[in-house]
C-alpha cells in the first residue's frame, strides 16, 4: 500500500495556564493529518505484459513486421515493483516446428504463439500482448511530450545520426525510436539494443510519473496507445493499465536481457543461441517477487 | 460548468443536516470530439457517480456508520483495497460528529474518448467539508486528488484513486 502519514502540525490548544499544584488537567490537542492513498484496480494487482515493437514501416500492417523489440514486463502494483526481461530479437527458437528467429514468430503464428514461445524460454506466461509499429510508438511519445532517457555511455548511431551523451538525454519521438533500434555500433549489438529499450521504458515511466497529475495527460497517452497499438487488451483495460503503471516506482524497477551466444545460420544470418538455463533462472527470479537480483 | 446535486444520506426527519454546497463539475480535457449533448450526458453521468460518492462517504445524518456505501460505484477489484483506506476516502473518522456539511465540491474532468465515445475519465477533485463535533466545535476535512473512472456496458465505475486527505482529528487526553 502506498500510504503515507505526515503529521503537519500538532498542538493548537492546551488548557491550564496556571498550574498551582500537581493535578490532572484535561487537554484538547488538534492533530492535522495529511494522508495519501493511491490504488488502481488492474488484473488483481499483478500482470505480465509482452511489449513488442514491430519494424513494419508506416502504412504497413504492424502485425506483418518483425518484432525487433521484445520485452516481457512484470508489474506488481502493491509493492510498486516492476521487472523487464529483454529477449534478443535474433534469439533462435522453435517457431511452429522449425528453427527461426523469434522476431518472425508474431507474423507467423500470432501473438498467442509468440507468448507461448516466451513462456517456454523464461517460464512466465504473458497475460497480455501489446504491439506497436513505428507510427504508434512515435505518436505515443509525441503525446506525452518526448522522453528523457538516462544513458551511461555516449555513442552516435551512424544510421540515424542520433548522438547520445552520458547522463540524461531528452529525445523527441523520432530520436526515441532511433535509440531503441540502434545496434550496429555496439559489440554486443542485439543485447545492447534490448538494454536500451529497457532504459527507454524506464524513461517513459519517469515521464508518466512527472506529469500524471496534469489534466488530460494520461488520457492523451492512452488515446495514442489505442490508436497505435495492436493488443488483446480492451480500450478500458489499456486505460486502466496506463493508470496502473503510475504505481510503479522507478527505483523498484529491475531489468535483464536474456544472455546467449551470437552465432550464424548456415546462410550467414546473425542469430543468438539463448542460454536456456539462465533464461529459466532469470524468469524464476522475476516471477518470485517481481524483482531481479542479477542477470 | 455543470452542477450536480448531492443527496444527503439518512432520514431527514431525524436530524436535518446542515446545508451543503452542490458539486461543481467542469470538463477540462478530451471533449474536442464531443458535441454539446454528448458532453452534457457524460457530465451528468459522472456527476451522479461523484455526488453519490460524496453523499454516502461524507454527508448524511450524524452520528452515522455504513461509510462503505460510498463504494457502491467502485469496481469490484477496488472495493477491498478501498476498504483499507476508509478513513481517507470517507468521513468514517468523524462517525460520532453531530453533522458534516460540504463547503466546496469541485471536480475537473479529463475525458478519454476514442472515436468520439467516452470510455474513461479522471476527475481531479477538491472536496472540502466541515464537521461539527459534539459540543459544537468544528473541524475541516479536505480530500484532493484524482478519481479514475471507466464506462463499461453503459455504467460508470471508479477503478482507482490517487488522493490526499487533510483533516483535523480531535484527540482528548489528560496531563498532570
Amino acid at each position: 500500500m502506498i500510504r503515507q502519514l505526515v503529521r503537519v502540525a500538532v498542538v493548537l490548544a492546551a488548557v491550564g495556564l496556571v498550574v498551582p499544584a500537581p493535578t490532572v488537567h484535561p487537554v484538547t490537542i488538534s492533530l492535522t493529518d495529511v494522508e495519501s492513498a493511491k490504488r488502481v484496480d488492474f488484473d488483481g494487482g499483478t500482470a505480465w505484459l509482452l511489449v513488442l515493437g514491430s519494424d513494419a514501416r508506416p502504412g504497413v500492417d504492424v502485425t506483418r513486421g518483425n518484432t525487433d523489440a521484445i520485452q516481457l514486463v512484470g508489474l506488481d502494483l502493491e509493492s510498486g515493483r516492476a521487472v523487464g526481461i529483454g529477449i534478443p530479437r535474433d534469439a533462435w527458437v522453435d517457431v511452429a516446428g522449425e528453427s527461426a528467429r523469434i522476431n518472425t514468430a508474431y507474423g507467423d503464428i500470432g501473438p498467442d504463439g509468440l507468448a507461448d514461445i516466451v513462456a517456454d524460454l523464461v517460464g512466465i506466461q504473458p497475460d497480455y500482448v501489446l504491439l506497436a509499429g513505428f507510427d504508434g510508438f512515435r505518436d505515443m511519445v509525441d503525446a506525452i511530450g518526448g522522453v528523457d532517457v538516462r544513458v551511461d555511455e555516449e555513442f552516435v548511431d551512424p544510421a540515424s545520426g542520433l548522438q547520445v551523451r552520458p547522463g540524461l538525454n531528452s529525445f523527441d519521438a523520432q530520436e526515441a525510436l532511433d535509440f531503441t533500434r540502434t545496434r550496429k555500433q555496439f559489440g554486443s549489438g542485439d543485447f545492447a539494443r534490448s538494454a536500451n529499450q529497457q532504459l527507454l521504458m524506464l524513461g517513459l515511466l519517469r515521464g508518466l510519473l512527472a506529469h500524471e497529475d496534469e489534466p488530460g495527460f494520461l488520457e492523451r497517452g492512452t488515446l495514442a496507445a489505442l490508436r497505435g497499438f495492436d493488443t488483446d487488451l480492451s480500450p478500458q483495460e489499456v486505460y486502466r493499465l496506463a493508470q496502473a503503471v503510475t504505481r510503479v516506482r522507478p527505483g523498484q524497477v529491475t531489468t535483464c536481457v536474456l544472455p546467449g551466444t551470437p552465432d550464424e545460420t548456415a546462410v550467414g544470418a546473425s542469430i543468438v543461441l539463448v542460454d536456456a538455463p539462465a533464461a529459466r533462472r532469470i524468469g524464476a527470479d522475476a516471477a518470485d517477487d517481481f524483482r531481479l537480483r542479477g542477470c | 460548468m455543470a452542477t450536480a446535486g448531492c443527496t444527503d444520506a439518512g432520514d431527514p426527519d431525524e436530524h436535518e443536516p446542515p446545508e451543503s454546497v452542490a458539486l461543481q463539475l467542469e470538463t477540462v480535457s478530451g471533449a474536442d470530439d464531443l458535441d454539446r449533448a454528448a458532453l452534457t450526458e457524460v457530465e451528468d453521468e459522472v456527476g451522479d457517480v461523484l455526488s453519490q460518492y460524496v453523499a454516502d462517504g461524507f454527508l448524511g445524518t450524524y452520528p452515522r456508520g455504513d461509510f462503505v456505501r460510498a463504494y457502491d460505484s467502485f469496481s469490484e477489484g477496488l472495493v477491498p483495497e478501498a476498504a483499507r483506506d476508509l478513513d481517507i476516502l470517507t468521513a468514517a473518522g468523524f462517525a460520532d460528529a453531530e453533522s458534516v456539511r460540504a463547503t466546496k465540491l469541485d471536480a475537473r474532468l479529463s475525458l478519454l474518448a476514442p472515436d468520439g465515445e467516452v470510455i474513461g475519465a479522471s476527475a481531479a477533485v477538491r472536496l472540502v467539508f466541515e464537521a461539527t463535533l459534539p459540543g459544537g466545535e468544528t473541524r475541516p476535512i479536505a480530500l484532493r486528488g484524482r478519481l479514475l473512472l471507466e464506462k463499461q456496458d453503459g455504467e460508470w465505475s471508479v477503478f482507482g484513486y490517487d488522493v490526499r486527505r487533510r483533516g483535523d482529528a480531535a484527540v482528548a487526553g489528560e496531563v498532570s
